[in-house]
């Protein structure tokens, strides 16, 4: 879900996917688990691979998500908010 | 291969096919095909590739490719095992208090193979105590109605002879079938004793 969310405004390349979970979502995950994920989801047809030189000389594997990619992205947000809302109910419950 | 990697040292070159084919090969042992297994490769290509070009300057060296790689998860990290644990096993926050080490040793639950001997021992014990009961019981039955009728054909066939002045074998086997009756039953019981 947090790779689908990164990608949800803009595409991006894999190293950056990388760096944005790191700066924006303070997650550390690591290439060995995100390229793996990234190869996944563009197979299922999540994601799209668009091949393009850098301006620094090399090439880069842009990734973005495709309408299902989006469908399947707001599936897993409203799952997600869901488990959260029960989550947080239940812990406040429980410091009362 | 990209083209900044071929305008790359032959030497350096080669530390990071290694690095690549090293991967491939990890992969290789995940259920992952063949094209998910390309694109992973070719990923982590294009992130050397990427931390290449930020070297300030000309010609990478040596040293700077051994730091990148080093920079990077290890090849185990794509293999079978880490795969199986589950990306969360992986993902963490930043704050350090908080992360696990990134490749602490699995807990893997054990002796599951000796929870398997041990049912397998347990079902087939269980059995033979069965088919030792039913056999036995058997036994009993077969021991009791042969005797009773060795005793009876016996009995019947040695007042037979003795009115018609039959045989001596034939007698002889009469009474060896009448005697067979006490013996067995008194084996049996006495079996029965030495069981309880």
């Amino acid at each position: 879900m947090c790779v689908l969310a990164v990608l949800q405004d803009q595409e991006g390349y894999g190293y950056e996917i990388l760096e944005r979970l790191r700066s924006e979502a303070d997650l550390e995950l690591t290439e060995s688990t995100i390229y793996p994920l990234l190869a996944r989801l563009s197979k299922d047809g999540m994601l799209l691979i668009r091949i393009a030189k850098s301006p620094n000389g090399p090439q880069r594997r842009y990734y973005r998500l495709t309408a299902e990619g989006q469908r399947r992205l707001a599936q897993m947000v409203k799952h997600w908010e869901s488990i959260n809302e029960s989550v947080t109910k239940l812990l406040k419950g429980r410091s009362k | 291969m990209t083209e900044l990697l071929t305008e790359l040292a032959p030497s350096i070159q080669k530390l990071i096919d290694a690095r690549l084919d090293n991967i491939d090969r990890a992969l290789l042992s995940t259920d992952i095909g063949r094209y998910e297994r390309r694109q992973v490769v070719c990923a982590v290509e294009d992130q050397i590739m990427e931390l290449v070009s930020r070297i300030d300057r000309d010609e990478p060296s040596r040293d700077d490719i051994l730091r990148i790689l080093a920079s990077l998860d290890p090849p185990e990290a794509y293999g079978s095992g880490s795969m199986q644990q589950g990306n969360e096993h992986k993902l963490h926050r930043t704050d350090s208090r908080l992360a696990p080490s990134r490749f602490a040793n699995s807990t893997e639950p054990k002796g599951g193979v000796l929870a398997i001997v041990s049912v397998t021992s347990g079902v087939i014990s269980l059995l033979s105590v069965l088919t030792v009961f039913v056999l036995g019981f058997l036994a009993i039955a077969m021991v009791g109605v042969l005797s009773m009728a060795a005793l009876v054909c016996g009995i019947v066939a040695l007042c037979q002879l003795t009115y018609t002045g039959g045989k001596g074998s034939a007698k002889a086997m009469s009474i060896i079938g009448i005697a067979s009756f006490p013996v067995s039953t008194a084996v049996m019981c006495l079996l029965l004793l030495f069981l309880s």
